[in-house]
């Protein structure tokens, strides 16, 4: 739990300094945008950190693109 | 130096690119390769090596053509062009994951081989968290500082290559390179597979950095990436011949980090010994320049289709997101092992290559170029100024 | 540059930026130095050699033992206390790596392999299978594939580790470094290290030989004080000849000249001594070698393309330095010649003993012919790469021995008339 409630108020207290830094130069979408990302990486950390079964994205890369690395593997092992 | 200087653009030197192509090409390569190479190739692993370089120029020239086409935009910026404003964004949400993904697993090698090699007992989040910070500083310092740092790293990674080459001659057994060609061509050929995606499709991120050229320097662009090109190229013939020479076939073919344990085997009269750490500096070296350019890419591709007006708010949370991605990325070591030997090459190959050429297709077919400056507006000042008050001179 | 920023609370804002960007600096040393991977190094009890044998209860699959550093006993100058140098400590386990985990029962400190430099195997172990012994060496990251194995032949390993030496302060020293000054002088063994047997086991295309150490006098007296403080110690370690594997089990030892032989077709010799009777007169002269190469050669058989011929070549430059017979004429080079020939005569002898014992007695490829046969004729080696333990017996070979008598040392007539 501990792990957990110092990433979000991590989290927060970096939205807080990201929204005034922006604010400051008048780029609001790039703030926004920025919290955004930052939310979506901290609950990946989050997740991991409560041992959530995550698909790994090399499994969905390997899944598109099966029909046709495995043949190209099967060439270079068999011959 | 300027506070805002390569806040946004930046210019650098084609000399500057051909050697962050040069490091980008060796690190991980140069370093992780040989061992997917031998495997196939076996002791004629160099000839693949030989063969790959004609493909790396050519997958280059690809984006040096699309350069020319426009040569101030991104690859974000022209995929708009070609194919619409939604369909480009689509394209490039597709190379923001590509490149989100490659740091993720780049990020991930560099902690397996600390972590294995050097601190078994630290945590690997902790190890990866600390390189990305000063990724993180540099990316966000812009791509002049990432070009500059290059330079330095260039001439230490040259004169350590060099020295380990020269100090491994004594322990060189020349004829574990024959029988040559024992089964014919095919092996040799069908060890450019994992070089394919490995590093050549990730080459790729020349779209992103093309654009920052100087105006002058544009014209000697082509001779000094071909320097570059043969230069790596030949640097991974040398490696690939010193570890089939040094470890034998069978150890260079089941050590996965086979460049440092054949760096452990320099032995010069027992006084210069134990030098292996060379090789883990050069190492670390060329990871960093190669993770600075994948997250610049990715931040600056990400901040383009978003019409951003600046790459710099998104590199903090960006540099967050993959360290815990270079921790989900793989199960385990043979998830590693077959995902980089197996899949990486045909889908680097299919987004680094495929698609770019796809879209120069599309480009000629209808003619579309355009040199419009899709660079980073100008340091948006804090208080609204007059016209003799411009933001800060550019780097 | 700073000028927009300005003067007054910009400068002062500056420095204070400036001053916490260094403490940070100064902070983020901290964990440079490793905090999980901390080693403190008086908490390390650093191995010097290890030695496996069999389990004598035959409970476990093998007994490791390991020699430890005393530090405040090994420096010569500091003799305070009269302790051993050493310790050792024993385990029994079914793998290398179970019984030195068990050892944490028995030490203070934490055992720390990267400084070791002997694996020394007993006789009885070696005979089952020497392979998977050398798996945590290879695959540890932090024990250096770099150690000299040797075969503890007549005594056990363990025994080997408790012998004290006065030559050098650490055993295991002592006996790494006989080895090497073997090596050089006599070449009746080379050193091996783990890294050669593990590149040997890896293509099958050559099996492992490994140097032999034995015991000139009882193996139980070498655990004393007397053994170091009188002048002729009770038990000294004596190399023997090197041991010969099949399959990755001991097979067998070779003799003394065999062994020799052996070494010189290995292409290890570096420097050695042949002694030879006079041509004439009783007595002997010996003519040292000081500089060897041995190349070899596969052809094609001529009686069938699928028996590899293969070519030994040895060229030797070489003096004499013992000189003891009566009518040696010292100022007729034909003098020299026949000596040559005798050299050349000898060395194809000690060449021939040691291929008959291994072709025939033996029957291992410790020579690594298979390996020549795939690097000079691959096409053959497709062929009969399968039955190559059937074919290797009965490969023919020719001797080529061409050495070159240069001088006789400082001297010309031997006082010895």
């Amino acid at each position: 739990m501990g792990p957990i409630i110092a990433c979000v108020l991590f989290a927060g207290a970096m939205s807080i300094l990201l929204w005034h830094q922006n604010k400051k130069r008048q780029q609001i979408k790039e703030g926004v945008w920025a919290i955004v990302f930052l939310w979506g990486a901290i609950a990946v950390i989050v997740a991991k950190l409560l041992h959530l079964p995550m698909s790994p994205p090399t499994d969905w890369v390997a899944a598109i693109t099966a029909p046709l690395y495995k043949p190209i593997v099967a060439w270079i092992k068999g011959g | 130096m300027t506070k805002g200087t390569g806040a946004a653009n930046g210019t650098i030197t084609s000399g500057q690119l051909s050697k962050l192509l040069f490091l980008f090409s060796i690190g991980s390569a140069a370093l992780l390769l040989p061992t997917a190479v031998v495997s196939i190739a076996k002791q004629d692993s160099w000839i693949s090596m030989l063969l790959v370089i004609p493909f790396h120029y050519a997958f280059i020239y690809i984006y040096l053509l699309l350069h020319k086409r426009f040569p101030k935009m991104t690859l974000a910026q022209y995929a708009e062009k070609i194919a619409g404003v939604w369909l480009g964004k689509a394209v490039t949400l597709t190379f923001v994951f590509f490149f989100a993904l490659l740091g993720g697993l780049v990020l991930n090698n560099v902690t397996d081989f600390l972590s294995k090699s050097v601190l078994p007992q630290t945590p690997d989040w902790f190890i990866g968290g600390t390189f990305m910070i000063s990724i993180a500083y540099a990316v966000f310092l812009g791509v002049e500082t990432i070009a500059r740092t290059g330079e330095i790293l260039f001439a230490w990674t040259l004169f350590i290559i060099g020295l380990i080459s020269f100090t491994l001659i004594n322990q060189m057994h020349a004829d574990n390179l024959l029988p040559m060609l024992y089964n014919g061509w095919s092996g040799p050929v069908k060890g450019i597979y994992p070089v394919l995606g490995f590093p050549l499709a990730e080459c790729v991120f020349l779209t992103a950095i093309l654009p920052m050229i100087k105006d002058e320097e544009r014209t000697k662009l082509k001779r000094m990436i071909g320097w570059s090109v043969l230069l790596s190229g030949g640097v991974g013939v040398i490696i690939s011949f010193l570890i089939v020479s040094v470890l034998g076939v069978e150890e260079a073919m089941r050590s996965p980090f086979s460049v440092y344990e054949m760096a452990k085997s320099i032995n010069i009269e027992e006084i210069l010994v134990r030098v292996e750490i060379l090789v883990a500096m050069v190492w670390i070296g060329t990871v960093f320049t190669k993770l600075a350019i994948t997250v610049y890419s990715l931040v600056v591709m990400l901040s383009q289709m978003l019409k951003l007006r600046t790459y710099r708010s998104l590199v903090f949370p960006m540099c967050l997101l993959i360290v815990p991605l270079s921790l989900i990325v793989y199960r385990n070591s043979i998830h590693a092992g077959t995902f980089a030997l197996e899949v990486w090459s045909v889908y680097a190959v299919l987004q680094g290559v495929i698609l770019p050429l796809s879209l120069l297709a599309v480009a000629r077919l209808f003619d579309k170029k355009s040199a419009e400056d899709g660079r980073f507006p100008e340091k948006t000042p804090k208080t609204p100024v007059s016209a003799g008050e411009t933001a800060d001179k550019q780097g | 540059m700073r000028r927009a920023a300005g003067i007054g609370p910009g400068k002062l804002r500056a420095r204070l930026v400036r001053l916490m960007l260094l403490v940070l600096l100064m902070a983020a040393c901290a964990p440079l130095s490793a905090c999980w991977d901390i080693q403190y190094l008086d908490q390390l009890g650093v191995v010097l050699a290890v030695g496996v044998d069999d389990d004598p209860k035959g409970k476990f699959r093998y007994q490791v033992t390991v020699q430890v550093v005393l530090p405040r006993n090994a420096s010569p100058g500091d003799q305070s206390g009269n302790g051993s140098p050493v310790m050792t400590i024993s385990e029994k386990g079914d793998t290398l790596f179970e019984a030195i985990r068990k050892m944490s029962a028995k030490t203070s400190r934490r055992l720390f392999f990267s400084h070791m430099q002997l694996l020394a195997i007993h006789e009885n172990t070696a005979k089952k299978d020497l392979y998977p012994l050398l798996d945590l060496i290879d695959r540890n990251a932090d024990i250096r594939s770099d150690i000299s194995v040797v075969i503890a032949r007549g005594l056990r390993a363990e025994q080997l580790l408790e012998i004290r030496t006065q030559m050098e302060a650490v055993p295991a020293n002592q006996m790494k470094e006989a080895i090497e000054v073997n090596e050089k002088a006599h070449g009746q063994v080379f050193s091996v290290l783990v890294r050669d047997i593990v590149r040997m086991a890896d293509s099958h295309l050559k099996e492992a030989a490994v140097p032999a150490i034995g015991v000139e006098g009882m193996p139980e007296a070498g655990n004393k004080d007397n053994n170091v403080t009188q002048i002729k110690p009770d038990v000294i370690p004596e190399l023997t000849t090197m041991a010969i594997f099949r399959d990755g089990e001991l097979a067998g030892y070779l003799t003394p000249k065999e062994s020799r032989g052996y070494v010189f077709l290995r292409n290890r010799i570096k420097s050695s001594v042949l002694k030879l009777s006079c041509p004439r007169t009783d007595g002997h002269y010996i003519v040292e070698i000081f500089d060897s190469d041995t190349r070899t050669k596969v052809r094609q058989s001529p009686q069938s393309s699928d028996t590899p011929l293969v070519h030994v070549q040895v060229r030797m430059e070489a003096s004499i330095h013992e000189l003891t017979c009566q009518d040696f004429n010292v100022h007729d080079e034909s003098s020299f010649r026949e000596v040559e020939l005798a050299v050349n005569q000898a060395v194809e002898a000690e060449l021939d003993a040691a291929i008959g014992a291994l072709q025939k007695k033996l029957r291992s490829d410790a020579l690594g012919w298979g390996r020549e046969v795939y690097q000079d004729q691959p096409a053959m080696w497709k062929r009969i790469s399968g039955n190559w333990n059937d074919v290797f017996p009965n490969v023919p070979y020719e001797l080529e021995c061409i050495s070159r008598i240069q001088s006789m040392g400082i001297r010309s007539n031997s006082i010895a008339k």
